[in-house]
């Protein structure tokens, strides 16, 4: 593009609002870091106090980085997501206290990742020339997984895998990699896949032959996620495929057809793997196994009831009692602790981030960053929503990380590369 | 596409208002059976966490006290017997007696001191409990425990003038230290170790009730103290004969030695006369129809029962543990003349808690007036504020005359004198008293009663003691009484 008149690209605004609403994340980390502080007796934690000014440092330097290159698009994005990361450290600070360095790295990695994703890719387009190379790389590496992986953590399914001490969970990334796949082959072959195919009386059938290449990439990864006992990343990549397809088709006949197969799915995983079944029954009634099985959702429960309205206090619930509490349960903590007010306002801080991703998506440049934006909000929506369902017994419990404030490096890297990709279209949007 | 972009956004948005309304349940509105109550380890944590105040005694000698023993806390009982004041504390069967009521200063929730109370809310620094201070005197109670030892029973011994119960003790009773381990034993053992007999055990008190008939009849003026009469023939009331066997080798008496020695003629007698305008003809010569009977006037009972309720009777006396109210007869119970007469000597439906007849002592010592009876001294916080836990002075009722308080000391110190008390004698000072013999039903030993004060002088203090089938007054509570009233007036100076 031509260089404008030197005025025009002076006048072009900073992202004030953006500046403004980072406050709060670096508010909320200070205080919370400062209260555990006052409130835990023991010496001064300087690990935490580097980890609050490498954070505050690192956000500033992602919203520098963004007004300069890339200056307009939405600025509720960072905020909304360095609260929930503010959360997420203070969290871990709070409940294990020696991975508290690590997810502050990670935060300040990922803040890197997504100004990275968000500037330094030349457009989106680059995106879409890459899907195969990009959706087979994910694959290979969940191969791999399959093959090699490890459980550091001791949590049953062996998803990471290992270089040097380091640990990296590549169904994460698959996740980012496979809706970049579909939203550019839903974007291709839209008309085909609306228009041909077998007619059926009123219903017109999905055609075959141009279903087939995403159909064959969705059953080998859900193969290799079911094999590997990773259900919850198996449910969210079945709703995102599925949501994506009848958004972009606009065929309910893929709602049906999907909701049908997930049916059929469940009942064959339940007969052929037994923790299937065992996830079922701790859900319909965790109390009679309170000290076995249902112990972990029990234990949320009553965690939960204790935080009450304002929660006990930062440092003063007993959350610890929840296996896992740093990763999957951590809702439970935040419950026990910072009561009512401070759930529903990490819940509200997710609903604002889905909300925000689908506004970006509906001003999208063109159909592919439509369809690409509204599958990574829903990506991080549904994770959301499938974590927290389980956590809080309304549906069963999957093992999933609750985006940027589940301990976690792959999930948090993961994640901000997703929101760097939002700020991307967010970026290039009429 | 932008349509179905929406609708998609929309059902995430439903999603998460399911989110929020499920979190609003669990935390707000979960009710979790009692029987899962154990899995929440929060109540051993925060109770784990609490340095619960000690209870003290007036000198400041532990009844109850925590101890801290690697890291944990543990609630010890040094004084024997205790349990029927203090109660226990325990995080998973919660608390009673004193623990229970004032749970809240003891654990630390609540704090005389204004800064510990703003640290706890803000701050949530560790909880120190306040030192709750009681009337009691720990050796008053041990002496009242040793007293019951091995018996069914209670002792009340309180400061008459002042109202400082110095004793409380009720027997069998259990060990608060091991309440938690034997919890099914103790809940299910017959003898009632829970039970309180001293505050809600509710006996028929038998003749020491003539203290309060004979207050109803002297403070009306109905009777002449001391005119002698004859008094050896029973008297009938609808078939029920009531005679003076209990001074058939004193013929003649006045009303103070009918008192001393317990006659039931005289007091039946009486209890019909009260509300008859003018004095009562209480010898043998009187026969049917009687006086009151010929001029149309019939004997109720409300003289009398208005006079047990200025006692305490039939009220709820405010007190720091419950305290069961005692009461002249059943309710709703038609008061025919019979039953009128029994209710006189302690009978009949009469039921009296032992505290209630420590507090019919209390009023005769102190000279007629009805002290409001206290346990609870103070609070004091770990930094030294205390808090004020007496009860607010709600003025003094005077029961009776003290000229008719002065009467009764005078009847109740001939009984001790030479007639049914006499194992209430204390060397160097002079013991008020009155014993009962209570008849619990046929085949059934009575139950032994005492009340009384000393020195009958300027008391200092009053006692009710009861023995479950125990047989006569005289000796069972009369005995335990004096021991009772020995020790305290050996330490006890007001």
């Amino acid at each position: 593009m031509q260089a404008g008149p030197a005025v025009v690209r002076l006048a072009r605004p900073w992202r004030w609002r953006e500046l403004a609403l980072l406050l709060w994340p670096a508010a909320l980390l200070g205080t919370g870091m400062a209260w555990l502080q006052v409130t835990r007796a023991g010496g001064v934690d300087r690990a935490g106090l580097v980890g609050f000014a490498l954070f505050v440092t690192v956000l500033l330097g992602a919203h520098v980085w963004l007004s300069r290159r890339i200056r307009t698009g939405d600025q509720v994005l960072l905020p909304t997501v360095a609260m929930l990361c503010a959360i997420g450290q203070l969290m871990v600070t709070r409940l294990e206290p020696s991975l508290a360095p690590r997810q502050h790295l990670w935060v300040a990695i990922g803040l890197v990742v997504m100004a990275a994703a968000a500037a330094l890719l030349p457009n989106a387009e680059t995106l879409r020339q890459y899907r195969y190379s990009l959706a087979a790389a994910g694959l290979l590496l969940v191969g791999v997984t399959f093959l090699l992986g490890v459980d550091p953590n001791g949590s049953g399914a062996r998803l990471w895998l290992g270089v040097g001490g380091v640990y990296f969970q590549p169904s994460e990334l698959l996740k980012v990699l496979l809706v970049v796949f579909f939203a550019a082959y839903l974007d291709e072959n839209r008309e085909l896949l609306v228009h041909t195919g077998p007619q059926f009386g009123r219903w017109r059938l999905p055609p075959p032959p141009y279903l087939l290449p995403i159909l064959a990439m969705f059953g080998v990864s859900q193969a290799l996620l079911v094999f590997q006992r990773d259900l919850g990343a198996a449910l969210l990549f079945f709703v995102v495929f599925l949501t994506m397809l009848y958004i972009g088709t606009g065929q309910g006949i893929y709602v049906v057809g999907g909701l049908l197969l997930f049916a059929v799915g469940a009942l064959v995983t339940s007969r052929l793997f037994g923790y299937v079944d065992a996830r079922v029954s701790t859900w319909l009634d965790p109390w009679t196994q309170a000290s076995g099985a249902g112990y972990q959702l029990v234990q949320s429960l009553l965690a939960l009831r204790a935080g009450g309205l304002l929660g006990a206090g930062l440092g003063w619930g007993y959350p610890t009692y929840i296996p896992a509490v740093h990763t999957d349960f951590v809702i439970s903590a935040i419950g026990e602790e910072l009561g009512l007010s401070g759930t529903l306002a990490t819940v509200g801080l997710f609903a604002i981030l889905v909300e925000r991703g689908y506004r970006i998506s509906l001003r999208a440049a063109d159909r592919f960053q439509m369809l690409l934006g509204v599958g990574l909000s829903t990506v991080v929506g549904v994770q959301a929503l499938i974590i927290l369902f389980g956590t809080l017994r309304l549906m069963p419990l999957t093992g999933i990380t609750l985006p940027f404030i589940s301990y976690g490096g792959s999930s948090i890297l993961a994640n901000f590369l997703l929101v760097g990709l939002l700020h991307r279209i967010s970026a290039e949007s009429r | 596409m932008e349509q179905r972009i929406k609708r998609t956004g929309m059902l995430i948005g439903l999603g998460f208002v399911l989110v929020a309304l499920a979190l609003g349940y669990w935390q707000v509105f979960q009710r979790v059976p009692p029987d899962q109550a154990a899995l929440d380890p929060r109540i051993f944590e925060r109770a784990a966490r609490i340095q619960r105040g000690d209870i003290v005694d007036r000198r400041g000698q532990p009844l109850a006290q925590t101890v801290n023993a690697n890291g944990q806390t543990r609630r010890e009982y040094p004084v024997a017997g205790v349990a029927p004041i203090v109660g226990y504390a325990s995080p998973r069967l919660g608390t009673s007696g004193l623990e229970a009521r004032y749970d809240n200063l003891l654990s630390g929730e609540d704090s005389p001191s204004l800064l510990a109370r703003l640290s706890r809310a803000f701050l949530h620094r560790a909880q120190r409990g306040a030192i709750v201070r009681t009337t009691i005197d720990a050796d008053v109670q041990k002496a009242a425990v040793a007293a019951l030892a091995g018996r069914s029973g209670a002792i009340v011994a309180l400061d008459p003038v002042r109202g400082d119960v110095l004793a409380l003790a009720s027997a069998p009773t259990f060990d608060p230290a091991t309440i938690d381990a034997q919890w099914d034993r103790v809940r299910n053992d017959p003898s009632h170790r829970l039970f309180n007999r001293a505050t809600e055990g509710l006996y028929p008190p038998g003749s020491t009730f003539k203290t309060v008939t004979a207050a109803a009849a002297v403070d009306e003026d109905l009777v002449n103290l001391d005119q002698e009469f004859s008094c050896t023939k029973p008297i009938v009331l609808d078939n029920l004969a009531v005679d003076c066997r209990n001074h058939s080798q004193l013929p003649v008496v006045d009303f103070r030695e009918a008192y001393a020695w317990s006659c039931n003629r005289t007091f039946a007698l009486t209890a019909l006369g009260l509300g008859y305008p003018g004095q009562v003809d209480l010898s043998d010569t009187a026969t049917r129809p009687y006086p009151w009977e010929r001029n149309g006037y019939a004997p109720s009972v409300d003289r009398l029962r208005a006079m047990a309720n200025r006692f305490g009777f039939e009220r709820d006396v405010p007190f720091d543990l419950p305290l069961a109210q005692s009461r002249l007869a059943d309710p709703g119970q038609e008061m025919f003349p019979a039953l009128l007469g029994q209710t006189a000597f302690g009978q009949g439906q009469v039921v009296a808690t032992p505290f209630q007849m420590a507090l019919v002592a209390a009023v005769i010592a102190n000279q007629g007036r009805l002290p409001m009876p206290r346990l609870a001294l103070d609070a004091r916080a770990p930094d030294g504020t205390t808090r004020d836990l007496r009860p607010s002075d709600m003025g003094v009722l005077q029961v009776i005359k003290e000229s008719s308080a002065a009467a009764l000391t005078d009847m109740m110190a001939r009984s001790v004198d030479h007639a049914y008390a006499q194992n209430a004698k204390i060397a160097g000072t002079t013991v008020a008293g009155k014993t009962g013999t209570a008849e619990v039903g046929q085949d059934l030993t009575p139950d032994s009663w005492f009340i009384g004060f000393a020195p009958a002088s300027q008391p200092r203090v009053a006692v009710a003691a009861v023995f479950e089938n125990a047989g006569s007054g005289s000796n069972a509570a009369t005995i335990a009484a004096q021991q009772v009233l020995k020790a305290a007036l050996a330490v006890y100076r007001p």
